[in-house]
């Protein structure tokens, strides 16, 4: 059994990465708790090695402007954001017609109407929160991590 | 390795990501160039830390590989992978300002690719890696020891590695099949 399952790691270990994994030994790993932890550790650890150089570098960064203005000395990093305006008054007429539609239907419409439209609603109000949390994360975790240095400043 | 499928699933995206971001570079689009450096800066600044082992000249050589990767931006065809293409010029870059030695050292001897590991786990598994590297690039021929790099830190596949470096490329499956075996061994605690 050591000597078959030598064979079968040696076998994963020729291979390249994303190379589909041979039936043969598909099939052993299958049935060898062993050679399966050992593959999932050397996965676990080339995907780990190879990681950092895959984190890019954010577009904005000092380095990558002296590079493009190399290029084009008058390159400017463009980051297109919403004004916060513009959410402002999306998320008010926002409300406005969820209330109007509530005022106005109230009375008159089928419930099975009801339910559809309050649904709709549901989804684009959870719609538009996710958008506008994920779009200005940046803000976000600028805004927690000077509450907390300030919260650290006056405890120290 | 990684699940084959979810693999060839991310290369198909990423490829189809960069060929989007070169053409739009052809057509005048500046930021779409910006994201590619964004990109892979840290693939060409490792290179640069590997032959020249300091930030100043590293940074030069980043500007100067990103320069003449946009200068001769139409001449990238598709045919490999945009990272390998890019990783070619940072290479034969690297060697034409060290006057053709190839200085190459490897990455693993002075741990100079940042720890950037989301769990303690992969931190660990990571600081494993580049320990069997670093034991496997002992006992090799000196031009050979960025083949291991290419492959375990840059996430370069067995083929792509020969393109890069121009060497054969059954020597460096034997010789990255090496590293996975002292890698394996070292591996042992965590099975």
């Amino acid at each position: 059994m050591e000597q078959k399952c030598e064979h079968y790691m040696d076998e994963f270990l020729m291979l390249d990465k994303g190379q589909k994994l041979p039936f043969d030994l598909t099939l052993h790993i299958l049935f060898c708790s062993k050679c399966r932890s050992e593959i999932r550790a050397l996965s676990k650890a080339e995907e780990a090695a190879g990681r950092p150089l895959q984190i890019p570098v954010p577009v904005t960064d000092d380095s990558i402007t002296l590079v493009m203005k190399k290029i084009d000395p008058s390159y400017s990093p463009r980051k297109y954001q919403v004004p916060l305006l513009q959410w402002i008054v999306a998320g008010v007429v926002m409300i406005i017609a969820l209330c109007s539609f509530g005022f106005y239907t109230s009375s008159s419409s089928s419930r099975a109407l009801l339910v559809a439209f309050y649904l709709v609603f549901a989804f684009a109000v959870t719609a538009y929160c996710l958008v506008f949390v994920g779009t200005n994360l940046d803000f976000f975790v600028k805004k927690i991590s000077t509450t907390r240095s300030r919260q650290n400043c006056l405890q120290s | 390795m990684k699940n084959d499928i979810v693999h060839e699933v991310e290369q198909y995206f990423t490829q189809k990501r960069d060929n989007d971001l070169v053409k739009e570079t052809l057509e005048g689009k500046e930021a779409s160039f910006a994201k590619l450096v964004s990109l892979y800066k840290k693939r060409v600044e490792a290179v640069g830390m590997g032959f020249f082992r300091n930030k100043t000249d590293t940074e030069d050589f980043v500007q100067d590989v990103f320069l003449k990767t946009y200068t001769n931006i139409s001449t990238f065809r598709g045919e490999s992978l945009f990272s390998t293409w890019l990783t070619r010029i940072a290479y034969t870059t690297a060697i034409n300002i060290k006057n053709r030695r190839k200085e190459y050292e490897p990455l693993s001897d002075e741990n100079l690719i940042p720890s950037q590991s989301v769990t303690p786990e992969e931190d660990e598994m990571r600081r494993i890696t580049v320990d069997a590297v670093h034991e496997a690039v002992k006992e090799l021929p000196e031009r050979y020891a960025i083949c291991l790099d290419l492959y375990f830190f840059y996430d370069i596949p067995y083929e792509e590695v020969a393109v890069i470096t121009g060497l054969p490329v059954n020597t460096i499956k034997s010789h990255i099949f090496r590293a996975k075996k002292i890698l394996r061994s070292k591996l042992k605690d965590f099975t």
